[in-house]
């Protein structure tokens, strides 16, 4: 399994956390479409506590793997 | 020391010194800002360069600290330099009426801590490519709605080009600004900058704290320790 944590608003559609059936190749792309994400739509995304950058949704998960999805605050 | 005997309770004389001598550079004298310059001054921080040619609004009455009515129209920085020597008469302000790219160097390499309380994204990681080429540290913050993340960034980590990607905006263009946001993020932030500053441990250096208001959850994550 892999564990996907939500912050934000993200938490008020999805929930805190969902848990997705790990296989062979998944990446981060295939997770947020499974749990109804467009892998278009501009988020913050981090392995375990690392931040993947650009290419997120690219990125292979490993089975047991934790990732946290967010989008940031901007204002000040 | 009457005005500071209640901080000395956490800080011994060699660290309260540290802070004394401190010099901040604070960019954007907003939301965040206000309490930040608030907190630091009344901490007994000194020196400040504050940069903003922003003036209050009317739409800032409902949460930024230094905006009154009766100021509606002014310069922030301005309104901000008199409130502090107000606050702190022995308090030496430098003020920059212009935006980041017109700052002359000298503010940034006499600086010892670089406060991102900005509200453009694009003028966040300007401040953050601005730490990496000075070698200075930058306390980052950001709030929208209920939400809001706060940490150090040392010269040369990326985080807040990794927070934000790809985004112009984040939550806040939704969400909007409520009163206690920037009150509580930017008290978060003059935490870390009185801990950063006096060499206290458990700053977050190179770790961000997310803050969610509505649920509680108060989340330390770009661990990169």
């Amino acid at each position: 399994m892999v564990k996907v944590i939500f912050y934000s608003y993200l938490k008020d559609l999805y929930g805190r956390t969902v848990e997705v059936q790990h296989e062979p190749g998944l990446t981060v792309g295939d997770i947020v479409e499974r749990i109804g994400i467009s892998r278009q739509k501009a988020l913050t995304v981090l392995l375990e506590k690392q931040a993947l950058g650009r290419q997120a949704m690219d990125v292979e998960v490993e089975p047991d793997s934790t990732i946290h999805i967010l989008p940031p605050a901007g204002g000040g | 020391m009457e005005r500071f005997k209640d901080s000395l309770g956490i800080l011994n004389e060699e660290q309260f010194e540290r802070i004394k001598h401190a010099r901040i550079l604070l960019v954007g004298l907003g939301g965040l800002g206000g309490y930040i310059a608030n907190g630091l001054v009344r901490l007994g921080v000194e020196r400040f360069t504050l940069v903003d040619y922003d003036r209050f609004e009317t739409s800032n009455l409902n949460r930024q600290l230094f905006s009154t009515p009766g100021n509606v129209g002014e310069k922030k920085a301005d309104v901000l330099r008199q409130a502090m020597k107000e606050i702190y008469p022995d308090v030496s302000i430098e003020v920059h009426d212009g935006d980041l790219a017109s700052l002359d160097d000298a503010p940034v390499q006499n600086a010892d801590l670089i406060i991102d309380a900005t509200d453009h994204v694009a003028t966040k990681l300007d401040i953050e490519r601005l730490g990496a080429e000075f070698e200075k540290p930058v306390l980052h913050g950001g709030i929208g709605g209920w939400y809001g993340q706060l940490g150090i960034i040392t010269p040369g980590e990326k985080l807040i080009s990794a927070l934000y990607g790809d985004n112009e905006k984040g939550v806040e263009e939704t969400l909007k600004c409520p009163t206690f946001a920037p009150a509580v993020i930017g008290n978060l932030m003059v935490v870390e900058a009185l801990k950063f500053l006096a060499g206290m441990k458990h700053a977050l250096i190179n770790r961000v704290l997310f803050v969610d208001l509505l649920t509680h959850d108060y989340d330390i994550l770009f661990d990169t320790e």
